[in-house]
């Protein structure tokens, strides 16, 4: 009985944690280094979730400059994810054109091995001191 | 995007702006009472600010028609602590992101004061221009 129980409790936890053998920075850095805007109409699905986009024209430019939201970063500072269960959120801190700062706080999902955007905002602070210094959600921020 | 952080901030001192013309003392009561206050703007224009002192609803349309682009939703809480400084944060979410800001600005600046921006602006509704936006800027914590 006693080991039954155990063999439960070790599935479940199984089932709780996600491997997607991808930090969610390297995510992000290759969505950085390889999405444009001469391929985002083919290359989008690789890195947002269905859930995002689902409904969405991304023939639209105005939705591909928003899919194209790392190009509102110029100089990245620093990076924090946090990940439990099958919800990461990653906060990446840098600064605009115009030396500002701003954080882009991304929550991403699981999906066959690896991570998918599931949901972004932009916050910009008008000080580094109040960068976030542990990965947080958009929905930490947006008003509801 | 096109959508920038100054552009936010004009954005929410332009929808007080509006409510501030249709019931100037229920939007004065709303942002002086110390306290939180909140600002919502639909897909439709429909805004509503409300606080303890009250509710105040107006079109934000003429608002929204000038960002130039769709934007679902946006919301802004307003914390007044002291009575005189307001702190708020304002998300605007669009069709697929949501930019929040946050910032603080100086209630008699923007309208209890017959000084203060709105006020002026309220009585004088020609002359908007550049400079107008930018005072709006400076007010709104820039």
């Amino acid at each position: 009985m006693k080991l039954t129980s155990i063999l439960i409790a070790s599935l479940l936890t199984g089932c709780a944690t996600v491997n997607t053998g991808s930090t969610l920075y390297s995510t992000y850095e290759s969505y950085r280094r390889e999405v444009t805007s001469d391929n985002i109409q083919t290359s989008y699905a690789k890195y947002f979730s269905p859930e995002l986009i689902s409904g969405k024209n991304i023939a639209n430019k105005e939705v591909q400059d928003q899919l194209l939201f790392k190009n509102g970063m110029l100089r990245i500072e620093s990076h924090y994810e946090d990940i439990r269960g099958q919800k990461g959120c990653l906060t990446v801190n840098g600064y605009d054109k115009d030396a500002m700062p701003l954080s882009f706080n991304i929550e991403f999902t699981p999906d066959n091995q690896r991570w998918l955007i599931r949901a972004i905002d932009i916050l910009f602070v008008d000080n580094v001191r109040d960068f976030s210094l542990k990965g947080r959600c958009p929905s930490d921020y947006i008003n509801q | 995007m096109d959508l920038t952080r100054s552009e936010i901030k004009i954005t929410v001192a332009k929808f007080l702006e509006v409510a501030y013309s249709k019931d100037k003392g229920t939007t004065a009561k709303i942002m002086a009472k110390k306290g939180n206050a909140k600002l919502t703007v639909d897909q439709d224009g429909n805004a509503t600010l409300s606080g303890s002192a009250g509710i105040l609803t107006f079109s934000g349309n003429p608002v929204l028609e000038k960002i130039g682009m769709k934007v679902k939703r946006v919301s802004v809480n307003f914390t007044n602590e002291d009575g005189k400084n307001i702190g708020y944060s304002a998300t605007f979410s669009l069709e697929v992101i949501s930019m929040t800001v946050t910032g603080e600005f100086d209630l008699e600046a923007l309208i209890t004061s017959c000084s203060g921006l709105l006020c002026i602006a309220a009585r004088a509704l020609k002359g908007r221009n550049a400079a107008y936006d930018l005072e709006l800027q400076r007010v709104m914590g820039m």
